[in-house]
């Protein structure tokens, strides 16, 4: 019986459910010492002095200050080199990292810190991305260097050095000026996104120690232990083999911990202290360690009268905060999607990743594609508004099609998008174009709608995922991975794709937690890759364990390799079950006894590119496509929206796990409610004000829809394993402008281009519409 | 969190004596506020007081005469649930209900979010309304403060030094009141209010004959809208009538702006809450 498409159940789930798991934070190692950071309070100075010699003295602690980092370069990052372990000259963002005390224990740690003696000379804060493209605005990296070891994806993007614009990213095709001038109508609009923090329950955390041979180890919360060593590696200058990175259970990614966060810091402070260092950040700190982008997107749409989307000319510009971190690939991303999944001849599509003073903003859940799809989404239905069409209509008047070319040069396969909203229009209840006018409640001051909209989005390409594969004597197989367990399955699904290629029951299959001492090179488990790339690698080093033992019962049975097939760990002739092995009995056949073991390994890697100068090539190995609904319920005396019921409907290629992959569009569908409706991070004069859990608020289970529908579509990929696409991050994009569209169609056509949708914010809109 | 001194007296009397042996110890009952101020290091008392270790401080009792008695260490949860006080005090019910979550309702004592007088909180506007009293207690004796009275301002009180909030206590509500708490959020559900209603009517054939309409949340301390409750007296419960006293209410009130809404916004929301509390009201006694 296949065990692809089953709900198998989480393998983590006992665990988890019973308290059990073990998260970073857990380890305790002897000896180890517990650390806190000083932060800037100020958004932008230089430092004159930084003294932690009183803390020392008193405290008996360690600390790190800019003054032990004066043998190395202390700079890092994966794209740019910008990010220092702890501040040398500048602090960038009120939040910035100056010292580090490591205690016997937290809280002598954190009294410590108030030794520590700073002084600033406040130099002038830019805070806002515009402000900061401005001539004259305080540049805040006047020299910056691109790191040696870089992702190929990288060509494509344009470094400047002399502004705060980190990057930009540019494509285009047909002549966007002729596009616009065939247009019948034009619509043009800017729509933004405020800063929003990813809410993983476990805050960052990470422990180090190095041993006396000169090996860093590391325990950490990361989402990519590969790309840790490396870059622990070269800021140590160690060769890999001297970094190893260990990844227990991790309390949820969403894209904030990947790349380096806190393992610089504990790395450096276990190094002078000589001891294991572990540093677990506060909540209020989470806040200053990855944010996601803020965005301003400026969309100029032309149509002809009867729907067909003509030109289409969109600048996105991404606050990437104080370090670039993976900014300039988000902006990027964002930048070649910026056109939606329509075939549009006539597109120009600029993006700019641009520093500011404020907290880094990094990878998040949908990477770029919400802030334009937020764009143009929304604007798309006050396009079918104008031109009195459905909305539903003008979308599938223009969407894309298998065998398109995207405007990145990407010839797209497993296009199964228009299914997507089908499904999505069916469940919501959609009739056309009646369905954009108000649906009345009987209930004074109340209206609802109904609101849809579709999205397209691309992973990380090339990347590398490497897995192995061990078979033991008794029937029994591990799957040795790099990819970490975010709480998105990868122990239970990869396990699904592993039993299948070799032919064991699932639960005789392992998969281990990262350790890169033992577990081969992922790139990351980000960008909803894990499936698609480290499936792929492990089905194929499953299938070659498979053939080895097909090879060993084909010399014992004398029958053909091809005749032969293994069910439930059980060798046999196809059409003869008379003629069997089991594992044990073809090691015993194999080694003289049953011992030993057999492997696999495979190096799965995607291939692809975009050309510096012209932005096209192959952005992607699959692309996510994605379709959402919503039906809002608004209170138009104090503009509160409710959701009543969330849709979405994601092409999955192939569910492994089905259940898994509804659950992950529930995740996703909350992610996207909170940002929609009330999630913002607020400043004054670059000081953060809302920084906690007590001021920054997530969705409440009193916030849920009523009703959530999961929908699933199934388009085989050619490359998936099985058919399998990404689809993690695939239903955050178009949930915004589905509520924002619901919303529109609730108050007679009222758009609100700002998020989140705050009821003040709407109940002005509604108030503006009553007076014009 | 920094390190302070915990000192876990078993009665009010031990308690008292710990606060005056050390002028700058703190209270602390369900920790629900306090930790969140220590945490942040907005307040770092080098000794706490706590109140949990006493026993028979929370019960909750009714008397026809001198009406409801809360101890102070009842949690809000035992509030919501007592019998008691859902079939006599139901607008405190619902106050209490909507404060943040399950968790914090099972810690946090209605004594302790007196005390603490955030003016974020829900508890306080039905209390003003219901004509709350508080037991004080200290090494001088015990004296009674009328709720109104007690607040003085955002995290300000008229408790002395070495003084306790003892209980809550609520007059015996006379036959014919009706009423709703209608707690507004401008983010989750479970953040504090950005505006918090409590209206109570009192109703003799279908006029209305008295009323009672306290606003928190928007103010420091809960607000009361004379003007409002006055209008109501002798009208019956029409659409016009809750019309004029969300009217009333708008202009009537000077609300704080903060990240939770403008001073403008909470204004017109707090209009229609006082239109939308007294519809609910009227529901209640199947009148229109």
């Amino acid at each position: 019986m296949s065990v692809i498409g089953i709900d198998a159940p989480r393998v983590d789930g006992p665990a988890k459910v019973t308290g059990a798991a073990q998260y970073t934070a857990d380890i305790v190692l002897p000896g180890m010492l517990h650390a806190k950071v000083l932060r800037s309070t100020m958004p932008h100075a230089r430092l004159v002095r930084v003294d932690a010699s009183a803390a020392e003295r008193e405290f008996g602690v360690v600390t790190l200050t800019r003054d032990d980092l004066a043998g190395m370069d202390p700079f890092y990052g994966v794209v740019v080199k910008d990010q220092p372990i702890v501040a040398i000259d500048r602090v960038l963002f009120a939040g910035d990292v100056i010292a580090v005390v490591a205690a016997e224990a937290r809280d002598i740690a954190e009294e410590a810190l108030d030794l520590i003696e700073v002084e600033y000379e406040p130099l002038p804060a830019v805070t806002d991305s515009v402000a900061a493209m401005a001539e004259g605005a305080p540049v805040l990296h006047a020299a910056r260097r691109t790191p040696q070891v870089t992702f190929s994806d990288m060509k494509s993007i344009h470094f400047q050095t002399d502004s705060n614009v980190c990057s930009t990213y540019h494509v285009e095709r047909g002549d966007i000026q002729a596009g616009f001038d065939a247009s019948d109508e034009l619509f043009e609009d800017v729509y933004s996104l405020p800063m929003i923090q990813h809410g993983h329950i476990e805050p960052h955390a990470s422990i180090a120690y190095w041993e006396p041979s000169g090996k860093l180890v590391i325990h950490t919360a990361t989402q990519n232990p590969s790309v840790i060593r490396t870059q622990l590696a070269d800021l140590f200058n160690l060769p890999e083999t001297s970094v190893r990175v260990i990844v227990p259970y991790v309390g949820g990614g969403y894209g904030a911990k990947t790349y380096p966060k806190l393992e610089p810091i504990v790395a450096a402070l276990s190094r002078k202290a000589r001891r294991p260092v572990s540093l677990v950040i506060s909540r209020e700190e989470v806040f200053m360690t990855a944010v996601r982008h803020p965005a301003q997107v400026r969309i100029k749409t032309g149509v002809r009268r009867d729907g067909t989307l003509v030109a289409r000319r969109v600048e996105a510009i991404y606050d990437t905060g104080a370090y670039a971190d993976i900014g300039p690939r988000t902006a990027k991303n964002g930048g070649y999607s910026a056109g939606g999944p329509y075939r549009i001849e006539n597109q120009d599509l600029t993006s700019y990743c641009v520093y500011t003073n404020k907290p880094p903003s990094g990878a998040f859940r949908g990477f770029g594609v919400p802030q334009v799809c937020w764009a143009y989404e929304s604007q798309m239905d006050d396009i079918a508004r104008r031109l009195r069409m459905d909305p539903v209509e003008i979308r599938r008047r223009n969407l894309i099609q298998e065998n398109d070319l995207f405007i990145t040069g990407d010839r797209l396969v497993s296009v199964g998008l228009e299914k997507c909203l089908d499904q999505v229009t069916k469940a919501i209840g959609w009739r056309g174009i009646e369905s954009t006018r108000p649906i009345e409640t009987g209930r004074l001051g109340f209206v609802r709608g109904l609101g849809i909209a579709v999205m397209i989005k691309s992973t990380m390409t090339p990347s590398n995922s490497a897995a192995s594969v061990r078979l033991n004597a008794d029937g029994s197989a591990t799957l040795l991975t790099s990819s970490v367990e975010i709480g998105q399955g990868p122990h239970t699904s990869l396990a699904q794709i592993v039993a299948e290629a070799i032919g064991l029951p699932l639960e005789r299959v392992s998969v281990t937690f990262p350790d890169t001492d033992f577990t081969p090179y992922d790139q990351s488990t980000s960008s909803s890759r894990t499936i698609f790339s480290m499936g792929h690698a492990a089905r194929q080093a499953g299938i070659q364990i498979r053939d080895q033992l097909l090879e060993i019962a084909s010399d014992q049975f004398e029958v053909a390799v091809d005749d032969l097939e293994i069910v439930d760990g059980v060798i046999r002739a196809k059409g003869a079950p008379t003629q069997s092995l089991t594992i044990p009995q073809a090691f015993a056949a194999h080694f003289g006894a049953a011992v030993g073991s057999l492997f696999g390994a495979f190096d799965y890697q995607t291939t692809g590119g975009l050309d510096p100068d012209t932005g096209k090539g192959s952005a992607s190995a699959f692309w996510f496509l994605s379709a959402a609904g919503a039906e809002v319920e608004v209170d138009t005396r104090t503009g509160k929206i409710r959701v009543l019921h969330a849709v979405t409907s994601v092409d999955v290629g192939k569910a492994v796990n089905p259940r898994q992959c509804r659950l992950q569009n529930e995740g996703s569908m909350l992610t996207a409610l909170g940002s929609t409706l009330f999630e913002e991070m607020l400043f004054d004069n670059g000081q953060p004000v809302n920084a906690s859990f007590l001021d920054y608020m997530l969705p409440s289970m009193e916030d849920f829809p009523d009703t959530f529908t999961s929908m699933l579509v199934e388009t085989p990929h050619p490359e998936g394993p099985h058919g399998a696409k990404g689809m993690g991050e695939a239903a955050v994009g178009p949930v915004a402008p589905a509520i924002g569209n619901a919303v529109a169609n609730a108050l007679g056509g009222v758009r609100l281009r700002a998020l989140p949708l705050r009821p003040e914010r709407v109940l002005d809109a509604l108030t503006r519409r009553g007076v014009e | 969190m920094r390190r302070f001194h915990l000192i876990e007296p078993d009665s009010f009397h031990a308690a008292i004596a710990a606060l005056e042996a050390d002028p700058g110890a703190k209270v602390i009952a369900g920790g629900t506020a306090l930790l969140i101020l220590i945490k942040h290091g907005v307040y770092l008392p080098e000794t706490l007081v706590n109140l949990r270790k006493i026993r028979d401080v929370a019960d909750i009792t009714f008397d026809p005469q001198r009406g409801l008695r809360i101890g102070a260490l009842a949690s809000l949860n035992d509030v919501e649930r007592h019998p008691l006080v859902r079939e006599r005090y139901p607008v405190l019910v619902e106050a209490c209900h909507v404060v943040a979550n399950i968790r914090i309702r099972n810690l946090a004592t209605m004594g302790g979010n007196l005390a603490h007088a955030d003016y974020q909180s829900d508890p306080p506007a039905a209390l003003v309304a219901l004509g709350a009293r508080l037991e004080l207690m200290s090494s001088r004796g015990v004296r009674e403060v009328a709720l109104s009275d007690f607040l003085l301002g955002a995290y300000e009180t008229a408790l002395r030094p070495a003084e306790l909030v003892s209980a809550v206590l609520l007059p015996p509500n006379e036959p014919g009141w009706r009423g709703a708490y209608l707690k507004f959020t401008t983010r989750s559900s479970e953040d504090r209010p950005a505006v918090g209603l409590t209206a109570l009517i009192r109703m003799e054939d279908d006029r209305c004959a008295d009323a009672r309409l306290v606003i928190g949340a928007i103010t420091p301390t809960p607000v009361r809208v004379t003007a409002a409750e006055e209008v109501t007296r002798g009208r019956k419960l029409d659409r016009d009538l809750f019309a004029e006293v969300g009217s009333i209410v708008e202009r009537a009130i000077e609300p704080i702006d903060d990240m939770r809404g403008s001073a403008s916004y909470k204004r017109r929301v707090a209009g229609a809450l006082a239109e939308r509390a007294l519809e609910r009201c009227s529901e209640q006694g199947g009148l229109r």
